[in-house]
C-alpha cells in the first residue's frame, strides 16, 4: 500500500516535471517548427476522420436518447439545445481527449519506449541533446493545439447528426432544432467572443491535450525491459490519461460551472 | 601502439574501486583500470559481466555506487552539467545496435550533434558528414534511413556519429556483435584506422578475440567485477592461466 503510494507520488512528480521542462522549451517554438508541423500533423489530420465518425454517433446517441425521453413530456423541441450543450461542455471534449489517448497517446508512448529500449534516448543523452526540446516539446504543444480544433470538428458533427435523429426520427423539424442549437449557445459570459459552454469545452480540451501528451511522454521516456516495456508504457500511457482526463474534467466542470 | 614513459604517466581514464550494484545484484566490486591518452583498451568477459556497464560510467550514464571514475581529471560522479556537457563533446560512444533515430536519414543521424550542439552552417555540417561518412566507408549511405541498411551499414554510421564531434575518445559497446566474420574484421580494421590516424583513445567492450587482434592495444578479463588479466593481446591469447583459458578455449575453437 505504502510503496504503490510513494511510486504513484512519484509518478505525478515526474510528470510535473516534466511538464514544467516542457514549458521552459517553449521559447524553442520556432527552431523547432518543422517537428511541431509533423506532430500537428500525426496528432490532428491523422485521426479527423476517427473523430468526426465518433462524434456524428455520439450527437446522434444523446439526440435519440434524450429525445425519447422528452416526448414523453411533449418537450421534444429542447433537443438542439440538449445535445448542443452536452456536445460542447462535455461530450466533444471528453471524447476527442479520450480518441487522441488510444490513438496518438499510445502511439507516442511506443514511438518513445521504443526509443528507449533501444538506446536512442541513451544516444541523445550522450551526445548531450536536449531530449525534451526535440522529443516533447513538439508532441505536447502539438495535442495542446490540435485537440480543441478537434473538439470544435466533434462538436459541430455531433450537433448535426443529433439534428438529423431529431428529424428524422423524432419528428423535430430542423429549423426548429437549429434554433434550439443556437439559442442555448448564447450566453453573456463571453470569452473571445464564444459562448461560455463553448469556451470552457474548449480550454477542456487544451488541458486534455496537454495532459494526453505528457502522460504520454512520459510513460515512453521510462519504457525499460525491450518489447514487454513498451508494451506496458503504452497500456499506462492510455490508462493513465484516460483517468487524469476524467479526474480533470470533474474539477474543470466544477470551476466553470459551480465555483 | 607502443607506450612511452610519458603515455604510461598521461592516463585519461582512470576507475578506482569502481562499484555498482543493481539491486542485490554487484556488477562491478572494486573495479580498477588505467586507461592512458591514445591507447585501444579492450574489455573481454561473460554476457552480463557489466561490461556495457563500465563504458557507460565513463560517459556518465552511470554513477558508481563507491570508488571514483575519473575521465580526463573530471569526477563523473560529481561533475557539473556544463562541464559534463563540454566533455561529452569530446567523447564518442557507438553503440551496440548503433542506435540511430529511425526517423531521420543516415547523414542526418550523423548531423544531429552538430545541428543541436554547435553552430556551423548547414553547408558545413554536410561537408564534414560525408567526410565522416567517407571515412567509415559508407558514403553512399547519406540519404537512406536507418531502416534501409544493413546491419554492418548501421554499425559504421553510428561510428560516424561517434566520430563527427572529433572526439578525444570513442567508446565501443560490442561494435561487432551481430555481424558476419567478414563484415566484423572489415569494422575491426576501421577502427584500428581510425585510431591510428586520429590517435583518439579507444575503449571497446567486444565478445570476439578477431576483434582484440586487430584492436586492442591492450586487453583485460572482467570477471567477478573486476578486471583481471590485463596485458597485450598476443599474451592476454597465449596465458595459461586456467579462468583464462577456461573463458577463452571456446572463443578459440
Amino acid at each position: 500500500m505504502i510503496p504503490g503510494f510513494v511510486a504513484f507520488l512519484q509518478d505525478i512528480g515526474y510528470l510535473l516535471d516534466l511538464f514544467f521542462q516542457v514549458l521552459q522549451r517553449l521559447t524553442a517554438i520556432v527552431t523547432r517548427r518543422a517537428l511541431i508541423l509533423e506532430q500537428l500533423w500525426q496528432a490532428g489530420i491523422k485521426v479527423v476522420h476517427v473523430v468526426l465518425l465518433v462524434g456524428v454517433f455520439i450527437g446522434m446517441i444523446v439526440s435519440l436518447q434524450t429525445g425519447l425521453e422528452l416526448a414523453r413530456f411533449g418537450q421534444q423541441d429542447q433537443i438542439g439545445t440538449i445535445v448542443a450543450i452536452s456536445m460542447a461542455r462535455e461530450m466533444g471534449p471528453f471524447i476527442t481527449a479520450t480518441i487522441l489517448a488510444a490513438t496518438v497517446g499510445s502511439a507516442l508512448a511506443a514511438e518513445l519506449g521504443t526509443m528507449a529500449v533501444s538506446e536512442e534516448l541513451a544516444a541523445l543523452e550522450v551526445m548531450s541533446i536536449d531530449r525534451v526540446a526535440l522529443l516533447v516539446m513538439p508532441r505536447v504543444l502539438a495535442l495542446a493545439i490540435m485537440c480543441p480544433i478537434l473538439t470544435i470538428l466533434c462538436d459541430t458533427i455531433g450537433i448535426i447528426g443529433g439534428g438529423f435523429v431529431a428529424d428524422s426520427q423524432l419528428n423535430v423539424g430542423l429549423s426548429l432544432y437549429y434554433d434550439s442549437v443556437i439559442d442555448s449557445l448564447q450566453d453573456t459570459n463571453f470569452f473571445l467572443e464564444l459562448p461560455k459552454d463553448v469556451y470552457s469545452g474548449l480550454l477542456k480540451a487544451f488541458c486534455f491535450g496537454v495532459i494526453v501528451a505528457v502522460i504520454s511522454c512520459g510513460a515512453g521516456l521510462r519504457a525499460t525491459a525491450g518489447a514487454l516495456g513498451v508494451g506496458n508504457a503504452t497500456r499506462k500511457a492510455v490508462r493513465d490519461s484516460i483517468i487524469a482526463i476524467i479526474i480533470a474534467n470533474y474539477f474543470m466542470s466544477w470551476l466553470f460551472f459551480q465555483a | 601502439m607502443t607506450m612511452t614513459p610519458e603515455k604510461q604517466d598521461d592516463v585519461i581514464i582512470r576507475f578506482a574501486g569502481v562499484h555498482k550494484a543493481f539491486g542485490k545484484r554487484q556488477v562491478l566490486a572494486g573495479l580498477d583500470l588505467d586507461i592512458h591518452r591514445g591507447e585501444t583498451f579492450c574489455i573481454m568477459g561473460p554476457s552480463g559481466c557489466g561490461k556495457s556497464v563500465t563504458l557507460r560510467h565513463v560517459i556518465g550514464l552511470l554513477k558508481q555506487d563507491a570508488g571514483t571514475v575519473e575521465v580526463d581529471g573530471h569526477d563523473m560522479a560529481t561533475i557539473p552539467r556544463k562541464e559534463l556537457v563540454a566533455l561529452r563533446s569530446r567523447m564518442g560512444y557507438v553503440f551496440q545496435e548503433a542506435a540511430l533515430l529511425n526517423w531521420l536519414t543516415a547523414g542526418a543521424n550523423v548531423a544531429l550533434p552538430l545541428r543541436e550542439t554547435t553552430k556551423f552552417t548547414e553547408a558545413e555540417i554536410e561537408q564534414k558528414v560525408r567526410e565522416k561518412l567517407e571515412l567509415v566507408r559508407v558514403p553512399d549511405a547519406y540519404e537512406k534511413l536507418p531502416s534501409e541498411l544493413s546491419g554492418g551499414m548501421k554499425k559504421r554510421v553510428g561510428l560516424a556519429r561517434a566520430l563527427i564531434t572529433d572526439p578525444e575518445i570513442i567508446l565501443y559497446d560490442e561494435p561487432t556483435a551481430g555481424l558476419d566474420p567478414e563484415i566484423s574484421s572489415s569494422i575491426n580494421h576501421t577502427i584500428r584506422e581510425l585510431a591510428d590516424r586520429l590517435h583518439v583513445t579507444g575503449l571497446v567492450v567486444t565478445h570476439h578475440i578477431g576483434c582484440i587482434k586487430i584492436v586492442g592495444d591492450r586487453v583485460g578479463l572482467l570477471d567477478g567485477g573486476t578486471l583481471n588479466y590485463i596485458s597485450t593481446p598476443a599474451e592476454f591469447l597465449a596465458s595459461k592461466e586456467p579462468r583464462l583459458v577456461r573463458f577463452l578455449g571456446d572463443r578459440l575453437d
